[in-house]
């Protein structure tokens, strides 16, 4: 079917807007809300390997990280800092300082069961931004508490291990080629969080990735670039 | 989650949206913008002195200043300071570019009422638009002031002399002791040319600059200012 703008009037003008209403987006919500994907026995690999190449994604170990961070916030703007992050797999304690290039902290607290919030400067300083970023470097660094639910592959070939990590969350391991790895959580069978991990050339540690990409899903949707500058064991 | 840093970026950005709200924000972040790099810059400039009347007579005769720095941030969750490396162009009255080489590549560049930031991301460098780049006008008319000498008339902080020959500078307003406690300068034997500046955050945090290299009043182009030599994206 072909419209010709010349002739539309404005109740068929009205129709199109709801043919683009009723079918394009869907399709587009098809796309961007993806869904938790099937996973198939793995034939070639056993589950127990890789579940073990699970596993090294994440420190096992007390680690501080540098990373400078690039933020996409949409509409073009693009904000740039640094990031100091220390971790504590064991007690699952985070210490988190964000600050510009110029040295200026502009937030610095701990969290493990409850959040200790030493410096947070406005707009830094709500109590609901503390509790994200901690969030998204809990998902980052640590591995999910619970046991996995599967193990296998996907449609793709890429390991995975799924873990249920709350009611109506899911977190996905994937390991793909080159040992590139994403880390992908679902809530109420939506993607809520994608991590993308890239380990450098000369990274011999399983668990220390040269570059992070963290996106956002849903509503209020960023991306956050994290380059490491610097990584530290620290009880090894 | 981070949908807050969003929000917060949005505020810096763009402040119309939640401008009751973020006045006082906005203030803050204006205020530690410009107290730390005008720390930064002053002090290459002010150098020597032993009475504000000697430094308001040398620091009259800066037209330009060149200096590479060495940046050290002490923080209580590092085990040894992050080390930042760069180098700062200044030029009267208001033309400034203050560049890091590593670990981030970035310029700033203040020239002609515009400020700019730039920053190395892959293979070129991007706009920073995340900052209220803005708030560095305040900078730019702080430099004004101690350039001409004034900087006991500096409204944010108060200024102190000391032996060594070492300038303290405290804040005036409380609303600023939460962001910078103090900053200490100590003075080369060199007319004009600053050796360390220390702008103390609280006890477990303090930013360290080393200048080194600085050369006064040598002509320096325009375009310094106004453009960073490679690919924009």
């Amino acid at each position: 079917m072909f419209i010709n703008p010349g002739t539309m009037t404005p109740k068929s003008c009205n129709r199109l807007l709801h043919l683009i209403y009723f079918f394009l987006i869907p399709v587009f919500s098809t796309v961007s809300c993806s869904h938790i994907p099937k996973i198939y026995k793995a034939e070639f690999t056993d589950p127990a390997q890789i579940l073990e190449r699970c596993h090294a994604v994440f420190p096992d170990g007390d680690r501080r990280f540098v990373h400078s961070i690039e933020a996409e916030l949409g509409g073009g703007n693009n904000a740039f800092m640094l990031g100091i992050t220390r971790i504590s797999p064991q007690n699952r304690t985070i210490w988190a300082v964000v600050m510009t290039f110029e040295g200026m902290v502009l937030f610095d607290a701990v969290h493990n069961d409850s959040m200790v919030i030493n410096r947070a400067i406005p707009p830094f300083d709500s109590d609901f931004f503390a509790q994200g970023l901690m969030k998204d470097i809990r998902l980052i660094f640590f591995e999910p508490e619970q046991h996995p639910v599967e193990i296998g592959t996907l449609l793709s070939g890429e390991s995975i291990c799924r873990f249920h990590t709350h009611e109506e969350m899911i977190t996905d391991v994937t390991i793909g080629q080159h040992s590139h790895v994403t880390i992908n959580r679902y809530h109420r069978q939506r993607l809520h969080r994608s991590v993308r991990l890239h380990r450098g050339e000369t990274q011999s540690d399983p668990s220390i990735f040269q570059k992070l990409e963290l996106i956002a899903h849903g509503p209020v949707k960023y991306k956050m670039e994290l380059n490491l500058l610097e990584a530290e064991f620290l009880n090894e | 989650m981070m949908g807050l840093l969003l929000k917060s970026f949005n505020l810096i950005i763009n402040p119309a949206k939640s401008a009751q709200k973020s006045t006082g924000l906005k203030r803050s972040i204006s205020c530690l913008l410009a107290g730390v790099l005008c720390a930064m810059i002053f002090f290459v400039f002010i150098g020597w002195a032993d009475t504000w009347e000697t430094i308001r007579h040398k620091s009259g005769n800066i037209e330009t200043v060149r200096a590479d720095f060495l940046q050290e941030k002490h923080l209580k969750i590092l085990s040894k300071p992050l080390i930042s490396k760069g180098s700062l162009y200044f030029k009267a009255p208001r033309s400034l570019r203050w560049e890091y080489k590593s670990p981030v590549p970035s310029v700033l560049l203040m020239h002609d009422g515009k400020i700019l930031r730039f920053v190395k991301s892959g293979e070129g460098f991007f706009r920073d638009s995340g900052m209220k780049l803005q708030a560095m006008q305040v900078v730019m008319d702080e430099i004004t002031l101690w350039l001409s000498g004034r900087f006991q008339d500096n409204p944010n902080f108060n200024a102190g002399l000391e032996p060594g020959p070492k300038i303290i500078l405290t804040p005036k307003e409380n609303t600023l002791t939460p962001i910078i406690s103090r900053i200490e300068l100590m003075l080369s034997d060199r007319p004009g040319v600053i050796n360390t500046v220390t702008i103390f955050e609280d006890e477990d945090s303090l930013t360290r600059l080393i200048f080194k290299n600085a050369i006064l009043n040598e002509p320096l182009n325009d375009s310094i200012f106004e453009e960073i030599s490679s690919n924009v994206h």
